[in-house]
């Protein structure tokens, strides 16, 4: 080997090593006697990128979502059952289509399929949707079909799928949009339960502006659903499937459809009755999904659509105040005059629409504070997860897979009658309904005070308040440790807590459903639940120096590190909970300040449950 | 109940003092010193997820999350710590890594095993192939497994603790008992550049 040779290979080395990119055309180029070794090196840098990506779901792609996302109602059919991804062998693609490689099928939509792909000279993922055809093209197709493509290139938004391009590769036509990875709206609406008008209203605001842009490039999107939104890991809501997306007529020329295109539940009545679909149609819409998010229903349900259409024609539709009580009536009329039946009703366009639905934010209040509450309530889950922390005492979380979720403890909100009293004349006094539960195997069961906890417990508060509440809950033990179970860093819900709804806290982290776990023995534990209609001021403050039992801590460590990192402690392992003796007088006395003001007042309600945690 | 109060003089206290490597932290917490273990299991977590998230097959991740996973490794890395024979620097690194593979091998098996989920396991046929066997196949990820035994345990040691698990150079030099993260640097090359040589020796052999 000559020195040169192991010169030329050890850079090369380094970079894989590094994480810089190589030019590896290049480098074969230059030195061809060295391909072997260099196409080893191409292995290992490979390697290690499959190791750093972010853990996430199977992507999904334009038209067909991704898993459980599949039509429960005979008229949602207009998108098609995702298909299992299809066998393959080795590591070849799929096959080739133009210049990408088609690596997997991840989904079928609306007269297509769609498969991740890759390009490699651009070294990048897409999303690509080939249309499903046997048939020879006809030239007007493809015409029309190119003309697609590039109508929907022209709309740049961020809340708006790219579409990179449309071509015709071995008699397929196909367009290929950046690949997403993340949920459909309607998969998080089934996992997360119905969400707060709050949350639902930053999602829609999101789509007013995707939909402006769609507007604003001459072009109707025309199926504007929960199935069609993606809300990408981190949040962002993304508009996608343009598979029925029409342009604009010109103005004055009136188009005649050929057919209602799109989902009849969450069609407009005009465009059921296969009038054009307008802009008000994508307005309309949005209304339904804005309905759908809070309250998991449609407006107009039907089996049929002669049913639907004359359920359309009598004006038979559920008011979304008689479905979910609970909710702001500003926002209820935002989404009631999108609804309206005919499209001179509506608001004239989606940036009346918009600013409508930032109203009903108001001001002073933090959007993203509020984006993440409400998450827990009637968690479905597919893996119940939980993780030990940090603490001697209780900690969240454990880890166990199983594909069934606990049982929700009770009724939810939706199946109980409007009683809650109107949001305007709230009662004086905040009534709070809580009860503490243990996990077991057939489920959590109530866990009543003054019982025994031993290590290992999984421990969870079911509560709902008549009024939006702060909540916050301590844990403490004789040896004078405490720990902030509730709220805690990075885990939904967030306070304030609504109204009316049924919370089971700690809630969870992602898709993972937490539990606080008691991992030692603490002799006696009590467990402080605290509820006020603002926040506690006093409260907030211990919270900062009491350590919480979080399943997300950044841990100290003495070698500095290139990023930041969030290391989970295991319980029993990771120590902490130690506070200081001042602190914890001063949480004594602001839990008994507090147990007074809530027989004084009522404004605040306080419940401490004890329990014995003996040693063996 | 053990208090361990983090005190000035712990781990975390000083950060211009390189900390101890690995082999050292090993046989303090092996002696019973918890501090030793923290650092250790903290030390261990993030390259650990990143590690079994490159190993763990698609569909498994609905099952369960990495985070878990690497959870329910470390606890039993730990009870069973007694049984872990340090040879070398690094060493450290592949037992965990071992015992992240049984455990995702254990998992994927038991899911298979469960009656009454013919569509499911379907679905996992299709889609038992880890992000690295998704990105070089799975004779190549064959071959790379196999060239890694070939290699010497302290450089094999290297290409996990940075290919696989992405420590920084610091980090390794912490842990290798490296004198610089430059020499850290240097030998994680030349380790990943005999790998490369050998990874495609495996194909050349008849």
């Amino acid at each position: 080997m000559s020195v040169e040779r192991a010169d030329d290979l050890e850079r090369v080395a380094e970079a894989v090593s590094d994480g810089t990119p190589v030019d590896w055309k290049g480098e074969m180029a230059a030195r061809p006697e060295l391909s072997s070794a260099l196409l080893g090196l191409k292995r290992l840098e490979k390697v290690r990128a499959a190791h750093e990506g972010i853990p996430e779901p199977r992507g999904s792609a334009p038209g067909g979502s991704a898993d459980s996302d599949r039509p429960t109602k005979t008229l949602h059919a207009a998108t098609a059952p995702v298909s299992a991804a299809e066998p393959r062998a080795g590591s070849q693609p799929l096959f080739q289509w133009g210049p990408l490689d088609v690596l997997e099928k991840v989904g079928e939509g609306s007269g297509g399929e769609v498969f991740r792909a890759y390009d490699p000279s651009l070294e990048t993922e897409f999303a690509l949707k080939l249309r499903k055809t046997d048939d020879e093209l006809g030239s007007a197709t493809v015409v029309e079909f190119l003309a697609e493509g590039r109508r929907l290139a022209r709309v740049r938004h961020p809340n708006v799928l790219v579409v990179h391009g449309a071509d015709v590769h071995g008699g397929r036509m196909g367009i290929w949009t950046d690949l997403v990875r993340g949920k459909s709206l309607e998969a998080y609406l089934k996992q997360q339960g119905p969400l707060s008008a709050r949350e639902a209203a930053l999602i829609g605001l999101d789509l007013c502006r995707a939909l402006a842009a769609v507007h604003a490039a001459g072009l109707v999107h025309r199926d504007v659903k929960t199935s069609n939104v993606m809300r990408e890991e981190g949040g962002r809501i993304i508009l996608m499937d343009f598979g029925s997306m029409a342009e604009l007529p010109p103005p004055g020329v009136r188009r005649t459809s050929a057919g209602p295109q799109g989902t009849p539940l969450t069609m407009a009545p005009e465009q059921l009755r296969g009038d054009t679909a307008e802009r008000a149609a994508d307005l309309y819409a949005l209304g339904v999904l804005l309905y759908r998010m809070v309250s998991a229903r449609y407006p107009i349900e039907a089996q049929t659509v002669p049913e639907l259409r004359e359920k359309h024609a009598r004006g038979d539709r559920v008011s979304l105040r008689d479905r979910r009580a609970d909710l702001p009536l500003d926002f209820v009329q935002v989404v009631e005059r999108a609804l309206a039946a005919d499209p001179g009703n509506r608001y004239p366009s989606v940036g009346e629409m918009e600013r409508a639905l930032a109203a009903t934010l108001g001001a002073g209040s933090s959007a993203h504070h509020a984006a993440v509450a409400d998450g827990a309530r009637r968690a479905r889950r597919r893996a119940v997860a939980v993780a030990y922390v940090a603490a001697t005492l209780i900690v969240v979380a454990l880890v166990i897979w199983t594909k069934r979720p606990p049982p929700p403890p009770d009724r939810t909100r939706q199946s109980t009658d409007a009683t809650v009293p109107s949001a305007a004349v709230p009662p004086a006094a905040l009534d709070v309904t809580a009860a503490l539960y243990r996990r077991s195997g057939k489920g959590d069961r109530p866990l009543p005070a003054g019982g025994r906890v031993e290590p290992g417990d999984q421990l969870s508060i079911v509560l709902e308040g008549n009024g939006s509440m702060y909540t916050y809950v301590f844990n403490k033990d004789v040896a004078g440790k405490a720990y902030v179970l509730f709220p805690i860093s990075g885990v939904s819900p967030t306070n304030p807590l609504s109204a009316g709804v049924r919370y089971r806290l700690p809630g969870q982290m992602g898709d993972s459903i937490l539990y606080w776990t008691v991992t030692s023995i603490g002799g006696r534990e009590s467990i402080v639940t605290i509820a006020a209609r603002a926040p506690l001021g006093e409260v907030e403050q211990l919270i900062a120096q009491v350590p919480p039992a979080s399943a997300d801590r950044p841990v100290q460590r003495g070698t500095e590190s290139s990023r930041p990192r969030n290391l989970r402690g295991i319980g029993g392992l990771v120590t902490g909970g130690t506070v200081s003796e001042e602190t914890r007088r001063r949480l004594d006395a602001t839990i008994r300040v507090l147990t007074e003001r809530a027989k004084a007042k009522g404004d605040v309600w306080v419940w401490e449950t004890v329990f014995e945690n003996p040693a063996p | 109940m053990a208090d361990h109060e983090p005190t000035p003089d712990g781990e975390g206290a000083r950060p211009d003092v390189p900390a101890d490597s690995t082999g050292k932290l090993l046989i303090r917490a092996r002696a019973g010193d918890d501090r030793a273990r923290e650092a250790l299991l903290a030390r261990s977590r993030e390259p650990l997820r990143r590690f079994a998230h490159g190993r763990l097959p698609s569909y498994a991740r609905d099952l369960f999350d990495t985070d878990d996973l690497v959870q329910v490794t470390l606890i039993k890395a730990f009870q069973h710590m007694g049984t872990f024979e340090q040879r070398g620097e690094g060493a450290f690194f592949a037992y965990l890594r071992q015992i992240t593979l049984n455990k995702i091998r254990d998992e994927i098996r038991r899911v298979s095993r469960r009656p009454g989920r013919a569509e499911f396991k379907e679905s996992i046929a299709s889609q038992a192939r880890s992000p690295v066997e998704e990105a070089i196949g799975r004779e190549a990820l064959e071959r790379y497994e196999a060239a890694l035994l070939e290699l010497p345990e302290a450089q094999r040691g290297l290409v996990m603790m940075r290919l696989e698990m992405g420590l920084s150079y610091r980090e390794i030099a912490d842990s290798t008992g490296s004198p610089s993260e430059n020499a850290a640097r240097m030998a994680v090359a030349r380790a990943v550049m005999r790998l490369a040589e050998r990874m495609d020796e495996g194909k050349a052999k008849p």
